[in-house]
């Protein structure tokens, strides 16, 4: 038993470049549930969206093909209830990477303000890393910076992943508010908005110092920062998203293109007007990368603003 | 009682024996000169107030530890210990006053100093093993393993155990570890043995103490326990009011009191500065600070460390008295 002591112990100073050492190895293994729970969050949403891509999308695809829009309508439905929470339709399903995306950057702002501020303060743990060598300055920067990396990383897989499902499967959603906040609002403000979450979570925690108050108020500033980023607030009224366009067209037996004659799911309709599939796409918007450009630096400038507070709030109370 | 002492003003004693400063019982590498000692903790007019309406915690306080004493940090409840100590560990920052530790900011010598708080936080999810292994990350230069893992293994703790699953003595007894792991210049003690079991504390008082007569580490020691601190000790700072009452070698304050028995009035003891009466059987019992020999039909008899501290403790109005060492350099100046 003894040996197991010395051993890790020994061997910590000597390690290879790679390998945590210091601050970075205690923070990572402090948080390791988290750490976990974030990686299993970024694998689980991943290969649900590589299944939209590929068969999850395959049925739908089939519909459009045949119907054209009509298609995407009835494919929605005649679905039956998959699992009994979700209707297993190929346009419900496309939107539930972004609900899970949203609820993990909720997660990331209260684990920003519970388990890796408030908490280590309320319980005197924080104090005890401070008592041996880390300065606060350096413990909070290291515990900001590992989240905000792996935050970043993760979430730029996830929306680089869902823009191209967009790009490949977008054309069977329908048409409406669905596709539309869908399309301004995953790019890189995706990314952005969990920083923003992480940066007000540890200033809540830092400025409350007590799990539960810092937990309510890091939920309540991100549910604030949500509902700017989804149009929720009047003043926004101005800058609503624009409208998405999509355009659809049939093609006949021969080859050439022609609108859609509105058959809807008739078959001897669709036979009278010799029309082998239909096509169906959305048209980028001009409006896209401005919007996007504009949330990002103000949710970036936000983010800055919060880490520099919680960097001055430490400063008042500790050396 | 002069009027100088009434006012509450640091006196200095005069009489038998000057105070001396010297520390006792142990020999040490780095022997404090008298003038110039190495300092390790100075305060001046040190004041820490948690919010703008809550009575200061410290209150002008000033002294001054010179390196390598053990110096028990006693109190009552709520005098600002655990804020000295947290503030002199670079936890806390004061309000006003300054403190300096080595002469640096709390904060500048980090790995030179080991702060035990009271309450002694560690993380349940962590083993033993992991615990120390934190250590280690977080003092690459200074980690001694195999001097942690001892303190272990004398608990019969197995490295293997969680935090969260250990009992409240075997909690602090890795705390501990964690502490003088980092084989620190400066100990900051918060209560250190408060959970321990009698022979746990003896036993590990005795590691503490002889690793600390042996590097010459400071040591800076809260505790409720006399008799604990009367071992281990050289060095008393008693806190009350948010200020040091009571500062310097055990020995030295010891030999600047005298605890007189006699018929009379505490008026009757006058040049002496009086810390304390009460009527006794045979008359009046006073600890007093003398000030040249006691005259008269008084027995006089040496205290205790607890009759000092305990008169002490009991008159919290008696002028305060630190002796030239414990006295903060820029204070004594301006007295």
């Amino acid at each position: 038993m003894t040996t197991t002591l010395h051993t890790p112990v020994a061997a910590a100073p000597r390690r290879s470049a790679l390998r945590p050492s210091g601050l970075v190895w205690t923070v990572l293994r402090l948080h390791r549930t988290a750490l976990f729970v974030w990686l299993a969050f970024v694998a689980f949403t991943a290969v649900f969206m590589l299944w939209l891509y590929g068969p999850g999308a395959s049925a739908a695809q089939d519909k459009l093909d045949a119907f054209g829009y009509a298609g995407v309508l009835l494919s929605t439905s005649s679905s039956h209830a998959l699992l009994g929470f979700t209707s297993g339709a190929y346009n419900d399903l496309f939107y539930d990477p972004g609900t899970l995306i949203t609820l993990a950057s909720f997660g990331v702002a209260l684990f920003a303000a519970g388990p890796l501020t408030a908490r280590e303060l309320e319980f005197g743990t924080a104090q005890l890393v401070w008592g041996q060598s880390p300065s606060p300055a350096r413990w909070l920067a290291t515990k900001l910076a590992m989240p905000a990396l792996l935050v970043t990383a993760g979430m730029t897989v996830l929306t680089v992943l869902y823009r191209l499902l967009w790009n490949a499967h977008g054309n069977l959603l329908i048409a409406g508010i669905g596709p539309r906040a869908f399309y301004f609002s995953v790019g890189p403000a995706t990314v952005a908005a969990p920083l923003l979450g992480l940066a007000l979570g540890a200033l809540a925690g830092l400025a409350v110092r007590r799990t539960l108050p810092a937990l309510a108020l890091a939920g309540f500033g991100y549910f604030l920062v949500n509902a700017f980023r989804t149009n929720a607030w009047p003043f926004q009224g101005r800058y609503r998203q624009p409208e998405v366009h999509s355009r659809s067209w049939a093609i006949t037996s021969k080859g050439t293109e022609i609108p859609d004659p509105g058959c809807y799911d008739d078959r001897r309709c669709l036979a009278k007007h010799d029309i082998a599939h239909f096509g169906r796409e959305y048209l980028h918007s001009s409006d896209y990368w401005p919007r996007q450009l504009l949330e990002t630096g103000v949710l970036l400038a936000l983010t800055a603003l919060a880490v520099t507070a919680a960097f001055l709030v430490l400063r008042r109370r500790t050396v | 009682m002069s009027s100088e002492k009434q006012g509450g003003r640091t006196t200095t004693p005069k009489g038998r024996g000057e105070l001396r400063d010297q520390p006792r019982r142990r020999s040490r590498r780095q022997t404090p000169h008298r003038g110039t000692p190495e300092v390790a903790l100075e305060a001046t007019e040190l004041t820490k107030r948690y919010s703008r309406k809550a009575t200061a915690a410290l209150d002008n306080c000033s002294f001054r530890l010179p390196a390598g004493r053990i110096s028990a940090l006693v109190g009552p409840n709520g005098a600002g210990k655990s804020t000295l100590l947290a503030l002199a560990g670079g936890l806390l920052r004061p309000t006003t006053g300054t403190l300096n530790v080595f002469g640096g900011a709390p904060g500048e010598f980090r790995d030179r100093v080991a702060y035990l708080a009271q309450n002694k936080p560690l993380y349940g999810q962590l083993t033993i093993a992991e615990t120390l292994r934190m250590g280690a990350e977080l003092n690459p230069d200074r980690w001694d393993a195999p001097y942690a893992a001892r303190i272990i293994e004398e608990g019969s703790l197995q490295p293997g155990q969680k935090i969260r699953r250990l009992s409240g003595g075997q909690r602090t007894r890795v705390a501990l570890a964690l502490a003088l792991g980092k084989r620190p210049d400066l100990m900051l003690l918060d209560e250190p043995m408060a959970d321990l079991d009698p022979l746990a504390r003896h036993e590990l008082m005795g590691t503490l103490m002889a690793d600390a007569a042996e590097r010459g580490t400071t040591v800076l020691m809260s505790s409720h326990i006399v008799s604990e601190l009367a071992d281990a000790c050289d060095h008393l700072l008693l806190l009350g009011g948010g200020r040091i009452r009571l500062g310097g070698g055990i020995d030295d304050l010891l030999a600047a009191h005298t605890l007189v028995t006699g018929r009379g009035t505490p008026a009757d003891l006058a040049p002496h500065t009086v810390v304390e009466a009460r009527a006794s059987g045979r008359g009046l019992t006073a600890l007093i600070r003398r000030d040249g020999p006691v005259e008269g039909g008084w027995a006089t008899e040496d205290p205790s460390l607890e009759e000092l501290l305990l008169a002490h403790l009991r008159s919290p109005d008696a002028p305060a008295l630190l002796t030239p060492g414990t006295t903060s350099t820029r204070t004594a100046v301006q007295a």
